[in-house]
C-alpha cells in the first residue's frame, strides 16, 4: 500500500515537472517552439546563443521531433506555444476553423546567393524529354506531402505552361527516399529541397523549367511562425516578447550566415560535414509578405481545397 | 436461447462504450474531438460515394492478396520445415532474424525493387504476415500424432491424400492460430503501406484527412478501419468453426 502511494507521488511529481511551463522564481518563462528537423532550424540556435530570448525573459526549448501539419494540433492544444508551418497548411487549418495566427516570418523563397537553383523547392527529373512544367502532364511526381505546397505550386506551374494539371499524378514520399525512386524510374520527377537538390544535380539530373516555388507564387514564404489564437488572447505579453526575440534573431541571421552554418550540426548531427560546408542555406524573411499569401489563398480556392475565401487577415498579425 | 445470451454478452461492452462516447462528446466544441454524431454523419458521404471505389476497394484487394499469399507461402514453408528436423536446424536462426525485423523499416528497401505501386504494398503485407503462419504451421506439423503418421504409412496413403488428410488436417489447429494472428497484422500493414508513396487507399485517405484538418472525416476513417477489423474477425471465426469442427469435437470428448 505504501509502495503504491510512493509510486503515485512520483508519477504526480513527474507529471507536474513535465508540465513545468510557467514562471520560474527569477521570472523567466519556459516556452517551447516546434520547428522542422532541417537545416533551417539552425537559425533559432543562433538566436539563443546571442541571448535574444533571454533578454525577453524566455527560456526557449526547441522541438524538432516532427514537422509539417503535425505541429498544428500540438500548438492549438497548448502542448507547445509556438511552431512553424507552411502558408498552405495554415490557411487550410483556418478554413476548417482552427484558430492559428502568424506572429513572425521565418523562411522565405530562394536560397543564398551562390545557390544551385533559384528556389527553395524545385522539380528535378532524369528524363531529358521533361524540360518544362507542361511536360509533367501524364507523368508521376513525388512530393513530401499531398495537399500542400508541392502539389499546389506544381499544378499551377503546369496550368501556366498550358498543360493539364489533372494529368500529373502525385505520390507522397520522404525527401530522403526520392533520389532512389527517381533513379529506379518509379517516378518521373521529384519535388525536393536542399541538401538533395545539390547532390541530385551533381549526379546529372536537371531542374524542370518553371517549377520553382517562385514561378507559381512569387516571393512565397516557405515557413511562418505561428501560435494559437487562445494564447494571443490569454497571454499577449508572452507572444509580444517572443515576436521581438524572433525579429532580432531573423535580422541577425540575415547578416551572419556563417553562424547559421555552424549550428546546422546542432539540428542534424548525422549530416556529413562536407555537405554542411556546401549546403545552400535558406533565406530568412524579416517581414511577412502579404501579396504572396493572397496568391496562395486564390490558388487554394481555385483548387477547391478551401470552402471560403482564404482568411488572410485572420492569419496575419 | 444460448446464442441470444452470448450475443447480448458480446454486444454489451461495445454498446456501453459507444453510448458513453456519444454522450460525453455531445455538444463538444473541441476541434480535434468532434461529437460522435458528426463523425457518424460523415461516414456515409465520405466513404460510400466515390471513395468506396477509389480507396476502400483497392485497400481491401491488397489486403486480400497479401493475406492469401502469406497463407500459401507460410503453410507450404511451415510444413516443409516442420517435417524435416534438419531443415529446421538450418532455418531457425534465419527465421528468428527475419521475423523480428518490423516490416515498416523495410518499406524504403522494398520500394527499391518492387516500385511504388500495389506490388510494393502487397509485399509489405506478406513480409509481416508470413511469419506467424509459418512458425505455427511448422509447430503444428511437428506435433502431428505419431500414431496417425504410422497409420497413414500402413494404409499407404498416396502423397496427395497424405498431404491433405494427414499434414494439412493435422496441423490445422496450429495453422488457424497463426492465420488469426496474421489477420490483424495484415490490417495494420495495409494501413502502414499506404503511408509510403501512396495515392489511394483507406489508410492513405485517413492520413490525408488529418493533414487537411478534416477531423470528423479522419475519425470516420478510423471508425471504418475498426469496423473492417471486427467484420474480418467475425468472418474468420465462422471459417474456423467449419474448418476445425472435427478438432473442437475431439477436444470435447477428451
Amino acid at each position: 500500500m505504501r509502495r503504491i502511494a510512493v509510486i503515485v507521488a512520483v508519477v504526480v511529481l513527474a507529471v507536474t515537472a513535465a508540465c513545468g511551463e510557467g514562471e520560474d522564481d527569477d521570472g523567466v518563462r519556459d516556452v517551447t517552439i516546434g520547428l522542422l528537423p532541417a537545416s533551417v532550424t539552425a537559425a533559432i540556435h543562433v538566436g539563443i546563443d546571442q541571448g535574444f530570448f533571454e533578454e525577453e525573459g524566455l527560456d526557449l526549448s526547441v522541438e524538432t521531433g516532427q514537422g509539417g501539419a503535425a505541429l498544428l494540433p500540438a500548438v492549438s492544444s497548448g502542448q507547445m506555444e509556438f511552431a512553424s508551418s507552411t502558408p498552405v497548411s495554415l490557411l487550410l487549418a483556418r478554413d476548417r476553423g482552427l484558430d492559428v495566427r502568424v506572429i513572425a516570418p521565418w523562411t522565405g523563397d530562394g536560397t543564398a546567393a551562390e545557390g544551385t537553383v533559384a528556389s527553395a523547392n524545385v522539380v528535378l527529373a532524369a528524363d531529358p524529354a521533361i524540360r518544362g512544367a507542361a511536360d509533367l502532364d501524364g507523368r508521376t511526381v513525388a512530393i513530401n506531402a499531398l495537399t500542400s505546397v508541392g502539389d499546389l505550386t506544381i499544378r499551377e506551374a503546369v496550368r501556366q505552361a498550358g498543360g493539364d494539371p489533372d494529368g500529373v499524378t502525385f505520390v507522397e514520399m520522404g525527401f530522403a527516399d526520392m533520389p532512389a525512386a527517381l533513379a529506379q524510374g518509379n517516378v518521373d520527377g521529384v519535388w525536393t529541397a536542399e541538401p538533395f537538390i545539390s547532390s541530385l544535380i551533381a549526379e546529372g539530373h536537371h531542374a524542370v523549367e518553371g517549377t520553382n516555388n517562385s514561378d507559381a507564387v512569387p516571393q512565397m514564404p516557405t515557413q511562418l511562425i505561428f501560435t494559437s489564437g487562445g494564447l494571443i488572447e490569454s497571454d499577449p505579453e508572452l507572444v509580444a516578447a517572443m515576436t521581438r526575440a524572433l525579429e532580432k534573431t531573423l535580422a541577425y541571421v540575415g547578416e551572419h550566415p556563417d553562424d547559421v552554418r555552424a549550428h546546422v550540426p546542432t539540428v542534424l548531427s548525422e549530416l556529413d560535414p562536407d555537405i554542411v560546408a556546401r549546403l545552400d542555406l535558406d533565406v530568412y524573411d524579416t517581414e511577412v509578405p502579404r501579396d504572396p499569401l493572397v496568391r496562395v489563398g486564390e490558388l487554394l480556392e481555385l483548387e477547391g481545397w478551401i470552402e471560403n475565401p482564404a482568411d488572410i487577415d485572420g492569419l496575419l498579425p | 436461447m444460448r446464442l441470444l445470451r452470448s450475443t447480448l454478452t458480446a454486444a454489451a461492452l461495445p454498446v456501453a462504450l459507444v453510448t458513453a462516447w456519444w454522450l460525453i462528446s455531445r455538444g463538444s466544441q473541441s476541434f480535434f474531438w468532434p461529437p460522435l454524431s458528426d463523425i457518424v454523419a460523415e461516414l456515409r458521404p465520405t466513404w460510400l460515394g466515390e471513395r468506396l471505389r477509389a480507396d476502400v476497394v483497392p485497400s481491401l484487394l491488397r489486403l486480400a492478396t497479401g493475406y492469401a499469399l502469406a497463407l500459401a507461402a507460410g503453410i507450404l514453408a511451415g510444413l516443409a520445415i516442420g517435417l524435416s528436423a534438419r531443415l529446421r536446424q538450418y532455418c531457425e536462426p534465419v527465421l528468428e532474424f527475419c521475423r523480428s525485423i518490423p516490416p515498416p523499416v523495410l518499406i524504403p528497401i522494398i520500394m527499391l525493387f518492387a516500385g511504388i505501386g500495389d506490388q510494393m504494398k502487397v509485399i509489405v503485407i506478406v513480409s509481416g504476415c508470413v511469419w506467424p503462419v509459418l512458425l505455427n504451421t511448422a509447430e503444428g506439423a511437428r506435433a502431428i500424432d505419431e500414431v496417425l503418421r504410422d497409420t497413414a504409412r500402413v494404409y499407404r496413403l498416396r502423397p496427395a491424400a497424405r498431404f491433405r488428410h494427414l499434414l494439412l488436417r493435422g496441423a490445422s489447429p496450429h495453422i488457424v492460430t497463426g492465420a488469426r494472428q496474421a489477420l490483424s497484422i495484415a490490417i495494420i500493414l495495409m494501413v502502414i503501406s499506404e503511408m509510403f508513396a501512396a495515392s489511394n487507399g483507406l489508410g492513405f485517405a485517413t492520413v490525408q484527412f488529418q493533414r487537411s484538418f478534416a477531423i470528423p472525416q479522419m475519425w470516420s476513417g478510423i471508425l471504418l478501419l475498426g469496423v473492417i477489423g471486427v467484420t474480418l474477425a467475425l468472418a474468420f471465426k465462422l471459417v474456423e468453426n467449419r474448418v476445425l469442427a472435427w478438432y473442437f469435437g475431439l477436444r470435447r470428448h477428451q
